[in-house]
């Protein structure tokens, strides 16, 4: 039944293919740019459209590691239409985790009537819903963090009346209210320690503030930030001596795979106004950790008079961070690009295989290290999109690629942005259910 | 010949009361209405509590932005009721068509009241799905019970009569005729019109009408002079102050839209989704293509194009904008974006200062500044 179906496509796209080809030693003009991409092998279908409404034909075939595609296309009724050079796609052998959870957010900004975590598998288009809004009767959902990418152990914050941050553990789940315990303050950007029992959270007074008519229309900024650690295991909280100073902002708490190591940012400053904001620049810091306890000595790993760094994550002895101009919020700045930096030798490149003229932001490694999903606004500077890259280990990333959709269209339809890309080890179940009784008024 | 008669009359009530009475409230709930052809709409769809009637009234919806072609949906829908519940009680032996018509006449004040012709179509599943269980429940023939032709007719006609009297003097549906004329109006920039239906016996009446009324007369340059004939509140009069709502929303991101303040615009446009079923409706979207137009967004103009042209009824609208677009504005340098003005958006007075220091100070705005100035100065005195 499906090679008759495989059969009757064929000779129906045959039937449309015009009868005149010519042909052009370029490549395709596509979109998304999908030219000479590095994919993981079993990823769905990289599907594109031609950028001038075209209308096409593909034709894939493999060869070793590389996948060429051969695209024909034509302008509606005519009878002419070009062949264009096949184009590779080459075919890593580095497995790559099989989701990718993040966020969807219409851009309400204050209020949101839908929003959700979800996952996306990466061999389909499925996307299935982890924790929305549902839960806390439309409040915000937000700050989901993996302990070791596992499905099966996670928290997200679910805010609003009743709120707080909904740990999920196998099949326990429980809503805790930061704000009740130990150190009493709020946590936002999460980072759970590698051995499982430690999460560290930074705590901060965000404020955003609207442009009137700038091209960046928005500044959120943290008024103040510091950054306390909760033991999982008696359910406390405490604020961190050396990572919760008066006169600095600290922010951004992530864990070295080891958890020997936490990573953070971190600028001068007790309290920032909106009219300071762009003299405030992070730096990138690290602290020691050794059976639960912080050593004394904090060291300054980066460091810019005319940068800000946020979101560090490290694998092996590379720390991928956002580095924008000024501030703490580089989703809102077109400038925000990723840097790479060797922490062997404190050498810093600003990731132009990656960046582009839009915002880049938001960033995960696998586990295995291979691959990096990050968020990018480089479609049309407003609706964040996913892009994942493989890293050759040695400081280099592929050319990145859109995340795929089963039609092109889909990104430019849709009216959410991706927010906090993670991958995941596999499937997450839906913990709406469970957790909207943690929530009933 | 009688079998036609109270179709006929229903469909001439109803589609004659509609268009009188609930013109503006079909138009409105076009606009917070919508269907697009897009995955993530279906699926929004199949996690809502009635996803069929949900379905069905969404693609209905679309169809009002004609009101004429809305009130005949109405009463399309109301007229199916009718064939159905007289189906339905034929099925017992009840061959009344008073009993049609009561149950016609009920579907239509559900439908008058509801906020979208979904509430119709559950009406019309439920009734057919009813229809559908008492057919496969009792085969058996029922003995044939009339009521005198005469009493059947007067009733089935009295009870129209009264329904349509009831709709005609409804002070709920006349409520939402109002407010929805008064959106309508403020959308489209009719001041006039605004400034006719908000008037000041209104605005003394319902104090919500104020902050469109006095929105009207800043678009006209008069709202300095004539601050003091409405009524006005010291924290609700030329804003709606703290209140989180569809209204408010909808009146900011129109008010800031006028002002020329388009990024706060696009802000309130978006919020106006929190109150919406699907986040977004058609309005907001054409609300967006225009604010960004006007703000110089080429690629957000074309994204939600893009999505309109995902309905059917868009067409025009989205070639207007495909066949004028806005040059792509230049973006600022991080330099020049980190001293840029920023809002408060709480505080209404505080934006019209940044605004004259992002050089946006066209009369409108210097008008509305001298009001809140004006208005200050009144409550202080006091």
């Amino acid at each position: 039944m499906k090679r008759w179906t495989i059969f009757l496509c064929l000779i129906a796209v045959s039937a449309c293919t015009p009868r005149n080809v010519t042909h052009s030693g370029e490549y395709p003009p596509i979109t998304p740019d999908y030219i000479g991409v590095t994919v993981p092998e079993g990823i769905a279908d990289l599907n594109f459209k031609m950028s001038d409404g075209r209308k096409f034909k593909a034709e894939r075939s493999r060869q070793g590691d590389t996948v060429w595609t051969k695209v024909t296309a034509w302008e509606k009724g005519s009878e002419n239409a070009v062949a264009y050079a096949p184009f590779p796609m080459i075919i890593s052998k580095d497995p790559i985790d099989p989701y990718i959870a993040y966020r969807l957010i219409e851009p309400g900004y204050e209020n949101w009537h839908d929003m959700g975590i979800y996952q996306r598998e990466l061999a389909s288009y499925s996307e299935t819903p982890i924790a929305t809004n549902q839960v806390n009767h439309r409040g915000c959902v937000n700050c989901h963090n993996f302990y070791a990418s596992s499905p099966d152990r996670f928290l997200f914050h679910a805010r609003g009346e009743g709120g707080g941050t909904v740990f999920v553990d196998g099949e326990n789940v429980k809503l805790l209210n930061l704000t009740k315990i130990g150190a009493g303050k709020q946590g936002v950007y999460p980072s759970w320690h590698p051995d499982g029992r430690y999460v560290a959270f930074a705590s901060c007074k965000t404020y955003q503030r609207f442009s009137v008519g700038d091209s960046q229309p928005i500044e959120v900024f943290d008024e103040t930030s510091d950054i306390i650690l909760m033991d999982t295991a008696t359910d406390s909280t405490w604020c961190i001596p050396g990572l919760s100073e008066a006169g600095k902002l600290e922010t951004f708490p992530h864990w070295s795979p080891d958890g020997s190591r936490l990573y953070f940012c971190c600028a001068e400053g007790d309290t920032i106004s909106c009219e300071d904001r762009g003299n405030i620049h992070y730096a990138l810091k690290s602290v020691d950790f050794r059976d639960g306890k912080f050593d004394n000595e904090i060291r300054t790993i980066w460091q810019s008079d005319s940068a800000s760094a946020s979101f560090p994550r490290v694998h092996g002895k590379w720390l991928l961070f956002t580095q924008s101009a000024y501030g703490t919020f580089p989703i809102w700045h077109r400038e925000a690009d990723l840097c790479l930096m060797d922490l062997e030798t404190g050498d810093v490149r600003s990731v132009d295989e990656l960046n582009s003229p839009d915002t880049e932001s938001y960033h995960s490694w696998s586990t295995n290290g291979k691959w990096v999903v990050f968020s990018s606004r480089r479609i049309d500077g407003r609706y964040t999109r996913l892009y994942i890259s493989h890293f050759d280990g040695d400081g280099h990333f592929s050319k990145p690629f859109l995340l795929p959709q089963k039609k092109y269209e889909y990104n430019q339809l849709r009216l959410q942005s991706y927010n906090v890309p993670e991958f995941v080890t596999g499937k997450v179940d839906n913990r709406t259910r469970q957790s909207k009784k943690l929530f009933r008024r | 010949m009688k079998k036609f008669v109270f179709p006929t009359l229903l469909v001439l009530a109803v589609f004659l009361i509609t268009i009188y009475c609930q013109r503006f409230t079909i138009l409105r709930q076009e606009g917070l209405g919508l269907f697009l052809l897009t995955p993530d709409f279906f699926r929004d769809l199949l996690f809502d509590a009635f996803p069929l009637s949900n379905l069905a009234g969404s693609f209905l919806v679309q169809f009002y932005s004609n009101f004429y072609v809305g009130a005949a949906i109405v009463s399309a829908i109301v007229v199916a009721e009718y064939f159905i519940a007289k189906g339905l009680f034929r099925r017992f032996g009840l061959d009344m068509e008073v009993l049609g018509v009561a149950c016609a006449c009920a579907a239509w004040i559900a439908l008058a009241r509801a906020a979208n012709p979904s509430m119709g179509m559950a009406i019309i599943f439920c009734s057919l799905a009813a229809y559908a269980a008492v057919s496969l429940l009792f085969r058996k023939k029922v003995e044939k019970r009339t009521i005198p032709a005469g009493f059947d007719i007067s009733a089935g006609t009295l009870a129209i009569a009264a329904v349509s009297l009831y709709i005609f003097l409804s002070p709920f549906i006349k409520e939402g005729e109002k407010w929805s004329k008064i959106e309508f109006a403020a959308v489209q920039g009719e001041w006039k019109y605004l400034l006719r239906v908000a008037n000041v016996k209104e605005a003394e009446r319902d104090i919500q009408v104020v902050p469109f009324a006095l929105l009207a007369l800043n678009a006209q340059g008069r709202l300095a002079d004539e601050v003091d004939r409405y009524p006005i509140m010291e924290n609700f009069g030329l804003d709606f102050g703290d209140e989180m709502s569809y209204r408010r929303s909808l009146f900011d991101a129109v008010l800031y839209n006028a002002l020329g303040c388009y990024n706060e615009a696009i802000h309130r446009t978006h919020q106006c989704g929190d109150f919406l079923p699907h986040c977004t409706s058609f309005r907001t979207l054409r609300m967006l293509v225009k604010e960004n137009h006007a703000l110089g967004d080429s690629l957000m103009v074309v994204k939600y194009c893009d999505i309109l042209d995902r309905s059917l009824s868009h067409r025009e609208f989205v070639g207007y904008f495909r066949n004028n677009p806005c040059p792509q504005r230049t973006h600022n340098t991080p330099g020049e974006s980190a001293v840029a003005p920023l809002i408060v958006t709480k505080d209404p007075m505080g934006i019209m200062l940044q605004m004259g220091k992002a050089d946006i100070s066209n009369p409108m705005v210097m008008d509305r500044y001298y009001a809140y100035y004006k208005v200050r100065e009144f409550f202080t005195k006091k």
